[in-house]
């Protein structure tokens, strides 16, 4: 009996470590992540797919203990499988003991605790944001686009409400009389603005050349429209501004103490005791408040110390073959 | 005249001499083609440093960057490959691979745009360049298994020119793969500074993963179980046509964070 189990045992062991049970498990999962990609079903959060990515690592985990043991393992080998086995360590790392959520937070204002969507996450510090600072690409949220036919010209302009543009070396001038926000013509037949949000985001200009004096509504959710109605000159308008740098300043409390201040921005999270912050989102209109991704993820550090001995290992690999060829 | 423009002559001239000197299997002419290979090279290498001096940053962040660098680093890995092995055959079809790429590229929008911030970063050239560097060799060595797939289908009989192709294949893919493999771990390092993660399932990331896995199991079935010639040759076309899809097809058909167009 004992016998037969130790058999089974072996056996069982064996195809675990076997190179054909990887094979069927690399084709397996490589199917199963394209499945991911081509339908709406998500398998990468799926039991099943872990259950797979387990599987991967116990056979690559047997698959190593057994050449360690035949004494037929080499070291850019060995370091690149452990590095696997590290980095689906810390992604069960990260999957049983991490947390994230956002934080909004004016200026001025300190807090500490964060929500995940589902619940708030109290910190053991504060954190206030001292200053936010955001860039822009162009200097107004209004650009027009202009061509004209006759004097071949095409050109992008930022304007700015009140504002008098002479189109060069075509004779046309621009004069820009109003904004609305969110255009909407009323029962009386008259433009007002629904709400302050951009929700149709209107432009009234004034076009003249010589004595002819033409005005025009520009809307930014239909730029075909305008570009189209005139035979001659043609408006397109673009709403809204494109950040360029966006930053936000803070200081991190704790035990009543201000311990550190940073600039977070987008590729410069601020660290503190295992937290993480990052520079997420912001407020567009007013630019009051800054949007902070808050991470806690322990795994993140072994998942790293894995990628490091993986790449060591396959440069290891590269070389060896290469001195021996 | 551009220097991609320039690039791009000089490929097709190296193309049809090579093809030339294939044919009417004149090693003269197969140099002459190298020569104008070395040429483009050179030209193409001009457009990627000018084009990093005009915009103050690395040229690596939308397609046509990208198309004129990967161009680059398909050309000068085939020419290497073919100074060093001797095997003619390839440059022909690696020439046309990067004039292909350099005629796309050249048709893309070609402004010079600030970069995203979550460009701005010192991964991305390490990232973009590991990547590159495994996407020219993976492209030399897919063109050797093809010649192979090709050749020992229609039994042409030279066993030890099939070998040749066979191994240089397989060396390119060796080489390759540490890159490859960089390149797919410092985008996760990156994607972690930049968006609080190390892994996301973005669809670039997916299929860069299901491409790193299939090169990893043609070093397997290799190594491990034997598979030769054109078994292997046949994953190695396969894994092409992922890189492809991982470096193209992403950003042209899925979007996601890695959509630079």
């Amino acid at each position: 009996m004992r016998k037969m189990i130790r058999k089974t045992v072996r056996r069982l062991w064996e195809t675990l470590a076997s190179v054909e049970m990887a094979a069927v498990l690399f084709v397996l999962i490589i199917a199963a992540a394209l499945a991911g990609v081509f339908t709406s079903y998500d398998v990468y959060h799926a039991s099943w797919f872990a259950g797979l990515l387990a599987a991967f690592g116990i056979n690559l985990f047997a698959c190593t203990a057994q050449r360690i043991s035949a004494g037929k393992v080499r070291i850019g080998s060995l370091l690149s499988h452990l590095g696997i086995l590290v980095i689906l360590a810390g992604v069960i790392v990260s999957a049983m003991l991490s947390e994230r959520g956002q934080i909004s937070i004016s200026e001025g204002e300190t807090l500490n605790a964060y929500s995940t969507g589902r619940r708030v996450n109290r910190m053991p510090f504060g954190i206030r944001l001292d200053d936010f600072n955001l860039e822009w690409k162009n200097q107004t949220p209004h650009e027009i686009e202009i061509v004209v036919r006759d004097a071949r010209v095409r050109q992008s302009l930022d304007v700015d409400v009140g504002g008098i543009y002479d189109i060069a070396s075509s004779g046309y001038s621009i004069e820009v009389m109003r904004f609305v926000p969110d255009l909407f013509v009323d029962s009386g037949m008259n433009v007002v603005s629904r709400s302050d949000n951009p929700g149709n985001p209107a432009l009234l200009v004034r076009i003249s050349r010589g004595d002819k004096v033409e005005a025009r509504w520009l809307f930014a959710r239909y730029p075909d429209f305008t570009m189209e109605r005139d035979g001659n000159i043609g408006l397109a308008y673009k709403f809204g501004k494109s950040p360029g740098d966006f930053k936000s300043t803070v200081t991190i409390f704790d035990e009543g103490k201000g311990r550190l201040t940073g600039t977070i921005e987008v590729n410069h999270p601020l660290k503190y005791r295992g937290y993480s912050f990052y520079q997420a989102n912001y407020d567009p209109a007013s630019l009051q408040w800054t949007g902070l991704e808050v991470v806690r993820d322990p795994g993140v550090h072994v998942v790293f110390a894995g990628i490091l001995l993986l790449n060591l290992g396959v440069v290891i690999m590269l070389y060896r073959r290469s001195v021996k060829s | 005249m551009s220097a991609v423009n320039i690039s791009i002559a000089l490929y097709f001239a190296a193309c049809v001499f090579y093809f030339a000197g294939g044919i009417f299997k004149r090693p003269k002419i197969v140099r002459i083609a190298s020569a104008i290979l070395a040429g483009g090279i050179v030209s193409n290498m001009v457009a990627v440093a000018m084009r990093w001096y005009m915009a103050g940053r690395p040229p690596l962040s939308n397609m046509h960057e990208s198309l004129v660098f990967i161009a680059f680093s398909i050309a000068l890995v085939s020419l290497i490959v073919e100074l060093k092995y001797e095997i003619s055959a390839i440059g022909a079809f690696a020439a046309l691979m990067a004039l292909l790429a350099l005629g796309y590229g050249s048709i893309l929008d070609t402004a010079i745009t600030p970069l995203l911030p979550a460009l701005k970063s010192n991964w991305l050239i390490i990232h973009v360049t590991a990547y590159f560097i495994a996407y020219g060799a993976l492209a030399v060595a897919t063109i050797a298994a093809a010649i192979y797939l090709v050749m020992a289908w229609t039994h042409f009989s030279d066993r030890e020119f099939l070998n040749s192709l066979d191994g240089l294949s397989f060396r390119l893919i060796l080489f390759a793969f540490p890159f490859l493999t960089v390149g797919l771990t410092t985008g996760a390092v990156w994607a972690n500074v930049a968006w609080g993660r190390y892994w996301g399932w973005d669809p670039k990331e997916t299929w860069s993963l299901i491409t790193w896995l299939i090169y990893a199991l043609y070093l397997h079935l290799r190594s491990m179980r034997g598979w030769r010639g054109g078994q292997t040759a046949a994953v190695a076309v396969a894994g092409f046509v992922f890189v492809v899809f991982t470096f193209m097809g992403v950003n042209l058909l899925m979007g996601g964070l890695h959509s630079y167009k």
